[in-house]
C-alpha cells in the first residue's frame, strides 16, 4: 500500500519559518483535508512537500519509505507526487496535449500514449472543458476556474500516488464544485492518495474525508472528522 | 556544380535554377560548397524549392528573380560548423507575384544572413526566420531591408529565435515605403527567447514616405521564467524537458506558419 509520511516538516521562505512542525500520514485512497485561516501555512505546505523552490524544508517527507526531502522536483514527481498549483503560472506556445504526452514520457507511462487522443478527449469533457482545450496554449487567457479545471485534467492523466490539491475551488461555479468534489472521490476510490486544502462548505460537504487537520501559525493545532461539523456551522471561531 | 539535386524535375545551368512557364516545380538541394545560386521564375510559373547546407558550406548566396503572375515559396536550412558562416539572398519580385521566403539557421560561431527584397506593385511577400543556437555559442548578425517598388503591395518580416546563455543576436530590420506608392501594408514583428546571460539587440526601422500605408512592427524578447520550468518540471519533466518543451513552444508559432507557407502560396506540386 502506498504512504506519504510527513515528520515534523518545517518551511521557510527567506528565512522565515512559515511551517513549523508539520506531521501527517496519508495512505493510499485515503481523502485528508487541511482547513485554516489566511496565511495559515496550508499552502506552503503543500509547496514545500512537492520542493518548489524559494521553499527550504526540514523534517522527514518520506514517499513509501523512500525519504524524498532532499531530492529534485521533477523526481517526487516521477516518485508518484503532484501538486495542483493554487496560481498555475501560463506556457506561451506550449499546448496542453504536448505537456502532458511529455509528462507520460518522462513518467515512463509511454504505453499510454497509445489511444491518448481519446482517452484526454474524454478526460476534458469529465472536467467539463472543451476539447479544443487540448491544443490551447497551457492556461493562456484560460479563467481561473479554466485553470484549476486544467490541473484537474493533468491530475486525471498522469495519475499520481498522491496529489496536493491546493484550493481547487477558487473561480469555480456551484456546479463545477460538485463535479469537482465526485471527480476527487473518484481518484481516492483508484487508489490516489489526497490531501485537500479548502475553505469551501459545499465542498468539504461534498467529501467523505479520512482525516481532517486545523493549521494555524504553521502548526496543525487541531484534528478529527468531527470538527467538519464544526466548522461547518461556526466557521473559523471554532478555534477560539 | 555547387549543389546535389535531391529531387529534379526542370531544366538548370550550372549554378541556376530556372522554372519556364506554367510549370508547377519541385526542387529539393543540398548545397555542398560556398556558392552564388541564381534562381528565376519565369511569368506564371510556381516553384517550391527546399535547400540545406552541408557542414562546410561558409558563404552562401541566393539571387532571386520573380517575373510577373508567378509565386515562389523558398524554404532553406542554413546549417554550418564552421566559426564564421554568411547567408545572403537578394530578391526581386514583380508585379502580382507572391514570394514566401523560410530560412532556419542552425549554426555556430559568427553568422551574418543578410536578405534583401524590392516588392513590385501587386506583389505579396513574407519572410519568416528562425534562429535556434541549441547549446553553441553564437554570435549572429541579422540583416533585413525590404523595399516597396510598387502600390497594392504587402509585406511581413517575421523572426523568432532561442538565444542561449553563450550567444548573441544583432538584429537590423527596415521597411522602406517611398512617397508615390498607395495602399501598401508591411509589418515586422520578432520575437525572442533568451536564457540568462544571452544578448539580444534589436533596430526596427519603418522609412515611411508614403501617406497611404498600413505599417506595424513590434519586438518582443522574454528571458526564460524559472517559474515555468519548475511547472514542467512539477509533472515529472526534468531540467533539459523542460527547457526543451519551452523553446519548442516559443518557436511553434514560427514553425506553423513555414509549414502553412505552401497553403498559403497555394502551390500545388503535381
Amino acid at each position: 500500500m502506498n504512504k506519504l509520511e510527513i515528520k515534523n516538516l518545517h518551511v521557510s521562505v527567506e528565512d522565515m519559518v512559515i511551517v513549523n512542525g508539520v506531521s501527517l500520514t496519508i495512505n493510499e485512497g485515503e481523502i485528508h483535508l487541511i482547513l485554516g485561516k489566511n496565511g495559515s501555512g496550508k499552502s506552503t505546505l503543500a509547496q514545500g512537500i512537492m520542493g518548489i523552490s524559494n521553499y527550504e524544508t526540514k523534517g522527514s517527507i518520506k514517499l513509501n519509505d523512500d525519504e524524498i526531502s532532499e531530492i529534485k522536483i521533477n523526481e517526487r514527481a516521477k516518485k508518484g507526487l503532484f501538486l495542483l498549483f493554487q496560481n498555475p503560472v501560463e506556457l506561451d506556445g506550449v499546448k496542453n496535449h504536448v505537456l502532458l504526452r511529455q509528462g507520460l514520457r518522462s513518467h515512463g507511462k509511454e504505453k499510454e500514449l497509445v489511444g491518448f487522443k481519446e482517452k484526454y478527449k474524454e478526460v476534458l469533457m469529465e472536467t467539463g472543458l472543451n476539447e479544443t482545450f487540448a491544443e490551447r496554449d497551457v492556461n493562456v487567457n484560460f479563467s481561473g476556474g479554466e485553470k484549476k479545471k486544467n490541473e484537474l485534467t493533468q491530475l486525471l492523466i498522469l495519475k499520481p500516488k498522491f496529489a496536493l490539491i491546493d484550493e481547487i475551488d477558487s473561480g469555480l461555479d456551484v456546479d463545477s464544485v460538485k463535479n469537482v468534489s465526485s471527480i476527487i472521490e473518484k481518484c481516492a476510490k483508484e487508489g490516489t492518495g489526497i490531501l485537500l486544502i479548502t475553505h469551501n462548505p459545499s465542498m468539504i460537504k461534498q467529501i467523505q474525508f479520512t482525516q481532517v487537520y486545523f493549521m494555524e501559525n504553521g502548526k496543525i493545532i487541531n484534528k478529527g472528522k468531527e470538527i467538519v461539523e464544526e466548522f461547518e456551522k461556526k466557521g473559523f471561531s471554532v478555534l477560539e | 556544380m555547387s549543389f546535389n539535386y535531391l529531387k529534379k524535375g526542370i531544366d538548370c545551368t550550372e549554378d541556376e535554377i530556372k522554372v519556364k512557364n506554367e510549370n508547377k516545380e519541385f526542387v529539393a538541394v543540398q548545397v555542398k560548397e560556398d556558392s552564388k545560386i541564381k534562381i528565376v521564375v519565369e511569368e506564371n510559373s510556381n516553384l517550391l524549392f527546399s535547400g540545406i547546407t552541408r557542414f562546410n558550406v561558409n558563404d552562401l548566396f541566393f539571387d532571386i528573380e520573380l517575373k510577373e503572375n508567378s509565386k515562389l515559396v523558398f524554404t532553406f536550412n542554413f546549417g554550418s560548423i564552421s566559426e564564421k558562416s554568411k547567408l545572403k539572398i537578394n530578391l526581386k519580385s514583380a508585379k502580382n507575384s507572391l514570394v514566401i521566403i523560410n530560412n532556419l539557421i542552425d549554426v555556430k560561431g559568427k553568422v551574418d544572413f543578410d536578405l534583401k527584397g524590392l516588392i513590385e506593385e501587386n506583389c505579396e511577400s513574407e519572410f519568416n526566420t528562425l534562429l535556434s543556437t541549441g547549446t553553441r555559442d553564437v554570435d549572429s548578425k541579422i540583416k533585413i531591408n525590404i523595399e516597396h517598388k510598387g502600390s497594392n503591395s504587402k509585406n511581413e518580416i517575421n523572426l523568432a529565435g532561442v538565444i542561449n546563455s553563450k550567444s548573441k543576436c544583432d538584429f537590423e530590420g527596415e521597411i522602406y515605403i517611398p512617397e508615390n506608392l498607395e495602399e501598401v501594408n508591411s509589418s515586422m514583428q520578432s520575437k525572442f527567447l533568451c536564457y540568462d546571460g544571452a544578448e539580444v539587440n534589436t533596430l526596427p526601422v519603418l522609412k515611411i514616405e508614403s501617406k497611404h500605408v498600413k505599417t506595424s512592427h513590434g519586438v518582443s524578447v522574454i528571458n526564460v521564467d524559472p517559474k515555468q520550468v519548475e511547472y514542467l518540471m512539477s509533472r515529472g519533466l526534468n531540467e533539459e524537458e523542460a527547457n526543451e518543451v519551452l523553446k519548442v513552444g516559443s518557436l511553434a508559432g514560427m514553425l506553423d506558419k513555414m509549414a502553412n507557407s505552401f497553403k498559403k502560396a497555394g502551390v500545388i506540386v503535381g
